[in-house]
């Protein structure tokens, strides 16, 4: 396909995207939505109740904020750009170019996020805490002003996010808007953004309570903090349902068990359990903090901010997943190929003339014609094909799902694994590649071919 | 045609308009991106050079540099969001390459910029660090911070030489010699730059007014151009190609600029006189505009072309697909609504093989050495068959659907039973079997059978080896007809032989004990 496929070894592709990307989510959304909303807050708080504490309390939290939102939320955020740069970049490539526009005025939104966000810090001193009352209320006009920024950049981004699932009339039309405001749009971003908000009013609510400063300050900020936790929760309920409600069935089937995975699937209740002891353990921290008990809120808000944490991490995990075969909805499968492409490559195949097999594979002479030979492009075909997902002995790994199977079993699964498996895409090339690919398969997996790179498909050649 | 072809979609924006936005973006995500990196390297060598005189007192002012760190770094990296953007939707063919020319280090790059980040801002943030924190925050945030340039020229090494890409990637993914010598040049050429220009800023953002300190600032700043002039003479003689007339043009004029700034400085220095913002800035200004201009335009001379061939690929292969454009959406559209029931699964994960009746004889299945069982003629347990679908089969095609959850999985089962009735009970003998014919299938099966068989009817030690191994007939029957038919003529491709040479009597005896077998469980709710 023109584009050289590469691996992370044993980890597999869909990990590392997948830390980075919800790296980056918890802090895009928990750190520079929601606490930094709950900075502002904080400081409006200080000026109504004339409060110094409140002051320094909001003054503090965000050099927090600024460094690790400047230091590790905005390098995942383009970190998750460079990895796809090198894992997906045909897919990559080709999301650029439909979504140019939100893209280059995101680009803009997020440079004046970060200069206002830097003024705001650095202008601590001089306005947020000066003698003068409209200087400190032209501080507090930062904060609000960053926020205002935030949102829209969530509703640029959400846009995208929504379409790789939900893509509207785009493959057919293939027009901007058809693909930007699909059916999830509007439920995905206030979903997102009352996630923001829950997770920055149980961070400040930790903040407030570890605060050495004051003690009195952790007391009057429990229940602000926690009654806000509690409402963005309580409203989170019918905004997951509503966005549910807007996916297309089949992949809401693939829901429960997109978290559950092969591990856990022949138990299902397990996943309906887990989610409820982590709401559960949230709804219990919030109360605490509305009571004002100081030790048991000390002792739940950990747990409460990590389950909220990881609920979110399953939701992206859950959105990710469902949108099945397609890395672009209706035009391009998880493997890179074109869903047009597909007739095409079952005549010509996908080894004759693909410009990068030609870069990386100088076969010596002495190997034409031999097993060494074919071994080498089966690897190269499966790098193409499989590889997205599938590693050779690391996480989903290829010669555990295929072991035991015979080479013909092997290549009739391949025909037909994106009938059997709803969320795999269909093998790309012709039936004799597909029986090289099977051969090289089924020889993998009992342990006779050794690999030189994992990372970028090429077997040792064999004696 | 040989090369690669380009990403199908169309170009948002005219390929000349990216070009220029691309040069736009590039400088002024590079004006940051060397503040932040001569920041690092000034901040630490002035710890370094205040500790070893042993001036502890005037410990702040390396921190007092590194404070602004924290901006610097944001802009810088947000600024590069622009470029990157740009050289992705305009140049996808030759950047992603060569991203994966050196893949591995590109991931780095994450994992370098954080904990540079995260070291040098905690530096420079706190109000008091530790003199041994400091020294190691600050190392490791500096080692973590001068690779990144380094990886960023390697790649846009590859962006630029596409007729080098198979040399690299089969010396291992490793820059050639001569290649690898401009890389050198290049990356010292951005840290000299980055002293320069980080020293111009904080002279003038931190304000210096003792004078030991401002001159020690000039003296960097001086020493850092004269290094750049000779690093750049070096990078020049180093190129990959020649440089065409406009090249040498826009390097002549960033040289010109190099020595006005000199000049400048030189004279400040003599006259032992403060530098004036607009005299510094301008000559500056004109360097880096001229140089950033140089690189770009030696860039494009490979790129372009590059880029238009890759373009004409792209516009046939897009007319070859276009035919199969209403298929492709068609099959899309009927994935989204798919309802995953148990007709539906069985259809889609077993009809291949086992065939729409259940029998054994879909198309696919002719091609496998061990032929798919007859469901239809089977009779089982929930769980017995529940296993198989989550176990396979070995040494068959049977493979494992573990992805299935168990309500899915208990779907088809359902599905299965209501057509096939495979959860029944076994169906009953056509005719009765004479004593003597039972009498001698006991015989046969105790001295042949049941070196597979064992008595109780589970695979014995010695045939569970097997790929397949034998059936448990304690858990599963088949319809008599079809049991007559596997001992008759063997189960192809397994260790199951013909016993056709048997009276049929006898063979109608052994049915009877296989069937008998079974126990009689009925785990329909």
């Amino acid at each position: 396909m023109d584009l050289p496929a590469y691996q992370v070894p044993f980890v597999g592709n869909g990990i590392v995207i997948a830390i980075t990307a919800t790296v980056h989510v918890l802090i895009s959304h928990g750190l520079a939505i929601g606490l930094v909303a709950m900075i502002v807050l904080a400081e409006f708080v200080a000026e109504r109740r004339r409060s110094a504490e409140w002051r320094a309390f909001a003054r503090d939290l965000t050099k927090f904020a600024v460094v690790v939102i400047t230091g590790v939320g905005a390098v995942t955020g383009v970190g998750i750009w460079f990895v796809t740069s090198a894992i997906s970049p045909r897919a990559i490539g080709s999301l650029l170019r439909i979504f140019f526009w939100p893209w280059t005025i995101e680009w803009i939104v997020f440079i004046a996020e970060l200069v206002i966000l830097l003024v705001y810090y650095f202008t601590w001193d001089a306005m947020g805490c000066a003698a003068e009352a409209p200087r400190r209320r032209r501080h507090r006009l930062l904060g609000i002003g960053y926020l205002a920024l935030t949102v829209l950049g969530a509703a640029l981004i959400t846009g995208i996010l929504g379409f790789m699932l939900t893509p509207a009339s785009w493959p057919q039309d293939r027009q901007f808007w058809s693909a930007f405001l699909n059916q999830s749009y509007v439920p995905q971003l206030v979903l997102r953004l009352l996630v923001s908000v829950h997770l920055g009013a149980l961070v400040a609510a930790c903040a407030a309570l570890l605060y050495r400063r004051s003690r009195e300050l952790g007391r009057q900020a429990m229940p602000i903090f926690g009654g806000i936790a509690l409402v963005s929760l309580i409203l989170l309920a019918p905004t997951v349902a509503w966005y549910f409600s807007r996916v297309p069935s089949g992949a809401r089937a693939e829901s429960v068990s997109s978290v559950l995975t092969s591990r856990l699937a022949q138990a299902p209740g397990s996943f309906w359990i887990a989610n409820a002891t982590a709401t559960g353990a949230i709804l219990l921290c919030c109360a605490a903090l509305l009571l004002r008990r100081h030790r048991t809120a000390m002792a739940l808000s950990p747990v409460a901010l990590l389950m909220a944490i990881a609920l979110t991490a399953e939701f992206e995990r859950i959105r990710e997943f469902i949108r099945g075969p397609c890395l672009v909805p209706g035009y391009m499968y998880a493997n890179q190929a074109l869903l047009a492409e597909l007739p095409l490559r079952r005549q010509r195949g996908l080894l004759e003339g693909d410009a990068w097999r030609r870069v990386r594979e100088t076969i010596p002479a002495e190997l034409l014609g031999t097993r060494a030979e074919s071994d080498r492009a089966a690897a190269f075909l499966f790098g193409q094909n499989c590889a997205a997902c599938h590693t050779i002995g690391g996480v989903n790994d290829i010669t555990t799902r295929l072991a035991g199977r015979s080479q013909d079993g092997i290549l009739v699964i391949l025909g037909h694994a994106h009938e059997m498996v709803p969320f795999m895409p269909p093998f790309v090339g012709t039936e004799e590649e597909r029986r090289l690919v099977a051969g090289f398969l089924h020889r993998l997996t009992a342990g006779e071919v050794e690999m030189a790179s994992l990372s970028r498909f090429v077997p040792e050649a064999a004696p | 045609m040989s090369g690669p072809s380009d990403i199908l979609l169309p170009r948002p924006i005219p390929t000349d308009v990216i070009q220029l936005l691309r040069f736009a973006a590039f400088t002024l995500h590079m004006l940051f991106v060397l503040v932040t990196l001569g920041t690092g390297i000034l901040s630490i060598a002035y710890f370094f050079q205040i500790w070893w005189m042993g001036k502890r007192n005037e410990l702040r002012w390396d921190r007092e540099i590194l404070r602004t760190f924290v901006g610097h770094k944001s802009l810088a990296v947000v600024l590069g969001v622009g470029p990157l953007l740009l050289i992705q939707v305009g140049h996808p063919v030759a950047f992603f390459s060569a991203v994966n020319l050196f893949a591995p280090a590109w991931l780095l790059i994450l994992g370098l910029l954080i904990t540079a980040f995260l070291c040098m801002d905690y530096v420079g943030q706190r109000l008091k660090v530790r003199h041994g924190m400091h020294l190691l925050l600050g190392m490791t945030g500096l080692v973590a911070l001068l690779a990144v340039p380094g990886i960023f020229v390697a790649v846009l090494i590859g962006v630029e030489n596409p007729d080098r890409w198979s040399e690299i990637a089969g010396a291992g993914h490793r820059l050639p010699l001569d290649l690898g010598f401009h890389w050198m040049a290049r990356y010292l050429h951005v840290l000299g730059a980055s002293v320069v220009v980080a020293g111009i800023f904080q002279y003038f953002w931190s304000q210096p007014w003792e004078t030991h300190k401002r001159r020690s600032l000039l003296a960097w700043i001086i020493g850092g151009t004269l290094v750049q002039i000779a690093l750049g003479v070096m990078l020049f003689a180093s190129m990959p190609r020649r440089g065409d007339a406009p090249f040498n043009i826009a390097v002549f004029t960033g040289t010109l600029g190099a020595c006005w700034l000199v000049a400048v400085l030189i004279h400040a220095l003599r006259r032992d006189r403060p530098l004036r913002l607009a005299g510094t800035v301008a000559p500056v200004a004109v360097l880096l505009f001229a140089m950033l201009l140089a690189r770009q335009l030696n860039q494009d001379r490979t790129l372009v072309p590059f880029a238009r061939a890759a373009d004409r690929r792209a516009e046939l292969l897009r007319s070859e697909l276009d035919p199969f454009r209403q298929e492709a959406l068609a099959t899309f559209a009927a994935g989204a609504d798919r309802v995953l029931d148990g007709p539906t699964l069985y259809a889609t994960s077993c009809a291949f093989c086992h065939g729409s009746s259940a029998d054994g004889t879909a198309p696919d299945a002719q091609r496998l050495a061990v032929p798919p069982e007859n469901l239809a003629a089977m009779r089982t347990t929930r769980s017995h068959l529940r296993d198989a679908l989550l176990q396979g089969v070995p040494g068959t095609a049977m493979p494992r659907f573990g992805y299935y959850t168990r309500a899915q999985l208990d779907l088809i089962i359902d599905d299965l039973d209501r057509r096939f009735d495979v959860l029944g009970p076994t169906p009953p003998m056509p005719h009765e079997v004479t004593p003597a014919d039972a009498a001698e299938a006991r015989r046969v099966f105790g001295t042949v059978c049941a070196v597979c068989h064992a008595p109780d009817g589970s695979p014995t030690a010695f045939a569970s080896a097997f790929a397949p191994p034998p059936p448990d007939l304690r858990l599963q029957s088949l319809a008599p007809d079809r049991a007559f038919e596997v001992i008759t003529h063997g189960y192809p491709g397994t260790e199951m032989p013909a016993f056709r040479r048997l009276p049929e009597g006898v063979r109608w005896g052994l049915v009877r004990i296989v069937l008998d077998l079974r126990a009689p469980v009925d785990e329909r709710p």
